[in-house]
């Protein structure tokens, strides 16, 4: 006599939630391309010849006892591991779009990923 | 029992999304220091921890580059041999009573004092006693292996009449205390660091254990990195000259005593980072010596029907090392052994070698096709691969493996050899840690991986949800929401406050049963629908920490700072960390207590 499992649906909260749990870690609202400081059309040389310059900024080795060189190097390290998979870069890309239109609606201005698809459940 | 910390300061004040009142926000979980390393100006020293051999190596400020350091006979390398001899032999040699003796001098016991002379016992090092490998240990092994309360494994050691229990971690920290001494004495200063290299197969238990050994060694920090990365490194200073701009993919392949390390490592011009990494613990090189010996003693009960003692063994078991090592250049040899009843005298060829060895080459296989599907790396983009490693000189192995990576060669060292790549490489990363610059030794990063996924389990389902992924780039964070289920069955009294349980495993599989219980964390939760926010950290030195931040309240509750069991588990566990262990069964008893599982959202 187990509960029922809510099953997760693909919906617009499914996706908010794990945005704020994401920039929960961050502590900023700051997307991957933007941490890693590169275009988001970067590919991925571009994007390891960039972790790799920035690893050795703030990797806790070449900063020893500093924890905010430390926190950033996690935050880069997240943003890289995301879009290095080219998977988890589409899924990754496709959620900054939802949020980004909901967020503001009427405005295009974003620092975001170019949009590609316009996902159906930003049309509200 | 403390289950809450003192409130962190409210930061940030964010709605809800699912319109809920605006709750307050810890501020990020840093808890402890992420990067804990020695001050500017302390000495770190490359340690070769390996199953059979210890090698030191060091940064020379005045050759500007790292050498190895010799022990007090001279020799570069040191046996891994610790013998407890009773106190009148010991006393007689000009020591103290209970003093054990370390390294070629131990290795002289081997014979006389068998029960008292421990060799080989990295592979066990941090090993529950119902793991087959101990058993596997203990068919081969003159001393007794038991089972301490922790049901870890333990050796038990016959001196001066008594039996004592050392645990494999002790005499490990035995072996690193005399390379201490030896390193301060050879250097002229203070060493207060090590880089010790590791099996890249290791759990992250038996890398507390070995962190726990330097600990008790004297050593402030040590940094544990896989042979194979270490190899890499060595690699790294040994090649050619390479255009900067391109990134060199290697496939890093070690062979010890026991063990297997693979790792396939990235090098740019100033960052070596293991894309992945995959390794076979308590099988390596020295398993060709149990089949020369099963051979060998095969081989007697057809001569002569002669009865071998457990000492006859022994000598047949190093007989078989010296004939594996003879028979890597040689196409044959003869040797003869020593026995209680007599001489035994045996041909060898390295044909019959191979035949006996035939599926060991077969196993060693597996971890680079590991390596190569979780690296998502071609086989053509691997543009060398080093072997390093005394298991590596087998002609058949380099056979097998040239023929896996066709027009990619087998690299050569040039100036290291072969056996000394992995000391070579810790030694580098030592004086990297000490922060040295010279001319030889540029500045650089290594950047290492996860060895094991990491995930909780998911009670719904009864499979391990992974929350960071093997081969995960270190430091390393992630957090996740979980959502309390609360029993089905209404309670029939007052329930007391609700505690959600959970498990945080290691390994790759989805399956408990297969992977390592790492902790079982439990907090209350005021009510039961809210939710708990767990994040794992986990550090350059492989340290996990996990708190568990229940935001029901106004105030958020950090229910713990949890540090991994450093690794009696059961007492550092309990005492004082600020979360309950669940298990005991005073927790369950309760009716309604607990929540019915976790759901785990995101």
């Amino acid at each position: 006599q187990k509960p029922t499992r809510q099953l997760p649906s693909f919906s617009r909260q499914c996706f908010s939630n794990r945005f704020i749990s994401s920039s929960r870690i961050c502590g900023a609202r700051k997307n991957h391309y933007q941490t890693l400081d590169v275009p988001p059309s970067a590919d991925k040389k571009a994007l390891k010849a960039q972790f790799y310059k920035l690893s050795m900024r703030y990797h806790p080795d070449k900063n020893p006892g500093d924890e905010e060189a430390s926190a950033k190097f996690i935050e880069i390290n997240e943003a890289y591991s995301t879009l290095n998979d080219d998977f988890k870069r589409r899924e990754y890309d496709r959620t900054m779009e939802v949020l980004d239109s909901k967020a503001s609606p009427f405005t295009h201005n974003r620092t975001g990923p170019r949009r590609t698809v316009r996902p159906y459940e930003s049309r509200d | 029992m403390p289950t809450a910390m003192p409130a962190p300061t409210p930061t940030a004040e964010r709605g809800d999304e699912r319109g809920r009142e605006p709750m307050t926000v810890s501020p990020e979980p840093s808890i402890r220091s992420r990067s804990p390393s020695l001050p500017p100006g302390s000495h770190y020293i490359g340690i070769d921890l390996g199953t059979t051999l210890l090698r030191l190596c060091a940064y020379h400020p005045d050759l500007q580059t790292v050498r190895f350091v010799p022990n007090e006979r001279d020799k570069r390398k040191t046996p891994c041999f610790v013998a407890f001899p009773d106190d009148i032999e010991l006393v007689e040699s000009g020591r103290k009573a209970c003093d054990p003796v370390v390294g070629e001098e131990a290795q002289r016991w081997l014979f006389k004092y068998p029960k008292a002379t421990v060799f080989s016992w990295a592979q066990l090092v941090g090993l529950k006693f119902d793991d087959e490998r101990v058993a596997f240990y203990q068919r081969y092994a003159p001393y007794r292996l038991v089972k301490d309360k922790y049901a870890r494994v333990c050796v038990e050691i016959e001196h001066d009449g008594r039996q004592k229990h050392y645990r494999p971690e002790d005499l490990t920290a035995i072996l690193l205390t005399y390379a201490r001494q030896n390193a301060e004495q050879a250097l002229r200063h203070p060493i207060t660091g090590s880089v010790i290299t590791v099996p890249a197969g290791y759990t992250l238990l038996q890398r507390d254990a070995t962190k726990e050994a330097a600990r008790q060694a004297g050593f402030q920090h040590a940094r544990l990195i896989s042979n194979a990365a270490a190899a890499a490194i060595a690699f790294g200073f040994d090649r050619p000259a390479h255009p900067t701009s391109v990134t060199e993919y290697v496939l890093s392949f070690n062979l010890g005593a026991a063990h297997i390390d693979c790792a396939v490592v990235g090098i740019d011009e100033e960052v070596f980072e293991v894309l992945a990494s995959a390794g076979d613990v308590g099988f390596g090189a020295a398993d060709v010596d149990v089949r020369l010996l099963m051979h060998f003693v095969q081989d007697l009960s057809k001569q002569s029907n002669r009865k071998l003692t457990s000492l006859d063994l022994l000598s047949l078991r190093f007989g078989a090392e010296k004939i594996k090592k003879a028979l890597s250049t040689a196409d044959s040899i003869s040797h003869t052994i020593q026995l209680s009843s007599g001489a035994y005298a045996m041909t060898m060829t390295r044909e019959l070698l191979e035949t006996l060895c035939a599926d060991f080459f077969d196993r060693c296989l597996v971890p680079i096709q590991q390596v190569l599907v979780e690296a998502k790396m071609d086989i053509t983009k691997i543009s060398k691969v080093v072997l390093s490693g005394g298991g590596s000189h087998f002609p058949k192995l380099r056979d097998r493996i040239s023929s896996l990576f066709p027009g990619n060669h087998i690299y050569d060292f040039a100036l290291i050899d072969k056996h000394k790549a992995v000391g070579y490489g810790a030694g580098i990363e030592s004086a990297l840690l000490s922060g040295m610059r010279s001319p030889n030794i540029t500045n650089y990063l290594l950047i290492d991986s996860l060895s094991f996924s990491l995930g909780i389990l998911d009670t719904t389902t009864n499979t391990i949800k992974t929350l960071l992924k093997r081969n995960t780039a270190l430091p390393a964070q992630t957090t996740v929401t979980l959502r309390p289920i609360p029993p089905t069955t209404p309670p029939t009294s007052t329930p007391p406050a609700p505690i959600a349980v959970i498990k945080l495993y290691e390994g790759d599989t989805t399956d408990p049963k297969t992977c390592h219980l790492l902790a079982t964390l439990s907090t209350p939760i005021p009510t039961q629908d809210k939710h708990i926010t767990l994040s794992i950290d986990v550090d350059v030195d492989r340290t996990v920490l996990v708190t568990l931040v229940s935001d029901e309240t106004e105030k958020n509750v950090r229910v713990t700072d949890y540090p991994m069991p450093v690794f009696d588990v059961s007492e550092d566990w309990e005492r004082g960390v600020g979360v309950t262990v669940v298990g005991a069964g005073e927790r369950k008893g309760q009716a309604g207590g607990e929540v019915e599982g976790m759901e785990i959202q995101d």
